[in-house]
């Protein structure tokens, strides 16, 4: 595989998955309603409008995303898969690699976008300083890391029969060191007695795992 | 090859030297081994618990190196291989789970406990079963299915180290009061007995392994035959 | 002796042990317009999913132009033009939107003189901006013709491309593939097809499968 012209071919072909997500919007905005909504409801079932919402609201916004993120990327193939356009790059010069990582990279910047609303919500909710950098660093490293699996998982269509549940319960129990990761590194974030580098650690380490291993391992479920 | 040889007496040898092992493990474990000063004779449970626990592993093993070998080989022998191999597994998780449960209750009041090694397991426990579940599905030919299992079978054989890691790193910031430990240091006699209940599992594990890996052979030879048979009617008709 | 464009060699493909394919052997000369027959079930789009490298099979080896198929490398890649059943196109895209996509995919030059001229050829180029999903069948089907052409590939494994076209579809059909006198080199064509009738005016040969087995054909006394 050579590097340069698949670089630029991956660019294309993000720029191509980006205006499709565009296009069709319905997914995402779903995905975003789901999590403002799941907040929502969080807010009452843990009653997060008293004093303890510093302690429970990093684990209310991680499984969130996880939820949200998981149920967004399990569409993401759907598409294309139904369109024929994945046969059709699978024809192509182009290098599995090159399909996947176009596809996560969409993925990663969609779901940021949702992300970035969910907390602008939970800021104004909680009054609760959220858009610190630490935290955005936190929350960035976090999404490439469950999002490069999730997009790994849902690239094969195995969930026709099962009403779209298959793939978290596939996807999450894999992600439990990335929760815990996250969520503390959140925690010690917001609460600035515990210091996050650890926590951060743990979460790079895990996102660089599942990265890796995910782009390996694409090319072989073809 | 000497390992296809070994495997080819497998009848012969695991049956028998399973169950030999097996009688002598009751043996030791309920009348030699010692009582327990504190536990009583709960304690005993360690004789089936931690022993589950590493044929779960290496069970789980046992899967991931046969996912691995398909994905290079495409021999559909070790996917099966594979399958039958995490089904073995997943029972001795169950049993490792329950065990501890058991054995929890009424020495602490509490069937469980946040222990990183126990709730390793579990997450173990979720991820295998999604693995098995995923098997079942119909959506895709065998063939995708078997190389998207293995991938999942692989990763989350990976994933095994990370998870203890973290969960560890998570109790150590929310510590429990830790009431009493899994595993305190055993006198003499309790390691032999340990030891050699490990051996019997293991080989009552390797046995379960091969009747696994037959069935799932059998079960894919089966569906062969049902494919021909159909095609041969529908022939004729 | 030249390359074969296509050649497979007992090419087997195994559906849960029953075979779809089975050791089908045939040669294929560059130039040649060969119509691939058989009932639905035959194995015919199975045999042109593995020529066109999505699908792997079980037994047996194929090679285009020389280049092994089980190698997947990028310039076999850039030689093949594929038509399936369903068509291959972005919903949301336009024409243009989407052929500029895999012209950059497939390293096209003058890409977009390229586009044009083929949306002209096939008819659509007044639908040029308007999205692939407000399409009928057979206006994408004239697409998917561009479409494999776009990269000027040599071999063309085309899976009953006459669905959905109407007269004029079809002439276009001719005129781009399938009667295409080309210049200089020549182009290869192994096309699925339900429409014998027409077989006369384009095909220089036919293989006919029954039930993933060959049980007629004009190529030569190789192939099984």
């Amino acid at each position: 595989m050579i590097f340069a012209p698949q670089l630029k071919i991956g660019v294309n072909l993000l720029n191509a998955n980006l205006k499709q997500a565009w296009r069709d919007k319905t997914n995402w905005m779903t995905a975003g309603m789901f999590a403002v909504t799941a907040l929502l409801l969080y807010s009452f079932a843990f009653n997060l409008t008293g004093g303890l919402v510093r302690n429970l609201l990093p684990g209310v916004i991680w499984t969130v995303f996880l939820f949200s993120g998981i149920f967004a990327t399990a569409q993401s193939f759907q598409q294309d898969r139904q369109d024929g356009i994945l046969d059709a790059l699978k024809i192509s010069p182009i290098h599995p690699m090159t399909i996947y990582i176009a596809k996560t990279l969409a993925n990663i910047l969609m779901l940021l976008l949702i992300e970035f609303v969910l907390l602008l919500a939970a800021t104004i909710l909680f009054s609760e300083p959220l858009f610190t950098p630490q935290l955005l660093i936190i929350v960035t490293i976090g999404t490439i890391g469950y999002t490069a699996l999730s997009t790994l998982l849902s690239a094969i269509n195995l969930d026709r029969n099962n009403g779209g549940l298959l793939l978290p319960v596939l996807a999450l129990p894999l992600l439990v060191p990335l929760l815990i990761a996250s969520v503390e590194a959140t925690s010690a974030s917001l609460q600035q007695e515990t210091s996050t580098a650890p926590w951060i650690l743990l979460l790079s380490l895990f996102t660089i795992w599942s990265a890796a291993i995910a782009t390996l391992m694409f090319p072989l479920a073809d | 090859m000497i390992l296809k040889n070994i495997y080819g007496l497998r009848w012969k040898i695991l049956p028998p030297a399973a169950g030999i092992a097996m009688i002598g493990m009751a043996a030791l474990a309920l009348v030699t081994a010692p009582t327990e000063l504190i536990e009583g004779d709960v304690q005993r449970l360690l004789y089936v618990h931690l022993p589950s626990a590493l044929a779960s592993y290496f069970a789980f093993s046992v899967t991931a190196v046969c996912s691995v070998l398909f994905l290079l080989k495409r021999d559909f022998k070790w996917d099966s291989a594979a399958q039958g191999a995490a089904l073995v597994g997943l029972i001795f998780t169950l049993l490792t789970l329950v065990t501890g449960s058991l054995w929890g209750k009424p020495i602490w009041g509490v069937y469980w406990q946040w222990d990183p090694r126990i709730t390793t397991t579990l997450v173990l426990f979720l991820i295998f079963s999604a693995y098995l579940i995923a098997r079942k599905s119909t959506s895709l030919d065998g063939d995708k299915l078997a190389r998207f299992c293995s991938i999942y079978a692989i990763i989350g054989f990976l994933d095994i180290p990370l998870i203890h890691m973290s969960v560890r790193w998570w109790r150590t910031l929310h510590p429990q009061p830790i009431i009493a430990k899994f595993n305190p240091a055993l006198p003499d006699e309790m390691l032999l007995v340990t030891l050699f209940s490990v051996l019997a599992v293991i080989l009552v594990a390797a046995w379960f392994i091969t009747l696994g890996i037959e069935t799932e052979l059998l079960s894919q030879r089966l569906l062969k035959l049902k494919a021909i048979t159909k095609a041969n009617i529908s022939e004729k008709s | 002796m030249q390359d074969l464009a296509i050649e497979t060699n007992c090419v087997t493909r195994r559906y849960n042990g029953f075979p779809a394919l089975n050791r089908v052997s045939i040669q294929i000369t560059p130039g040649s317009r060969i119509a691939l027959l058989g009932d639905n079930g035959s194995g015919k789009t199975t045999l042109l999913s593995i020529l066109s490298t999505l699908l792997q099979s079980s037994e047996g080896s194929a090679t285009i132009l020389g280049y092994d198929i089980a190698k997947k490398s990028t310039a076999l890649r850039n030689v093949i033009g594929v038509i399936r059943h369903q068509p291959m196109l972005y919903e949301n895209f336009s024409p243009v939107e989407d052929l500029d996509l895999f012209a950059k995919i497939y390293g096209v030059s003058d890409a977009g003189e390229q586009i044009r001229r083929l949306l002209t050829s096939v008819g659509i180029w007044h639908l040029r901006n308007e999205a692939i999903g407000t399409f009928s069948r057979g206006q994408k089907q004239r697409l998917m013709i561009a479409k494999a052409l776009l990269h000027k590939p040599k071999v063309l494994l085309l899976d009953e491309p006459e669905i959905g076209l109407d007269q004029n579809g079809l002439k276009v059909l001719d005129e781009l593939i399938l009667m295409r006198e080309e210049e200089s080199t020549p182009i290869t064509v192994l096309a699925a097809t339900h429409r014998e009738e027409r077989m006369d005016t384009w095909a220089t040969g036919f293989v006919r499968l029954e039930r993933g087995q060959i049980i007629e054909t004009t190529l030569s006394e190789n192939a099984r």
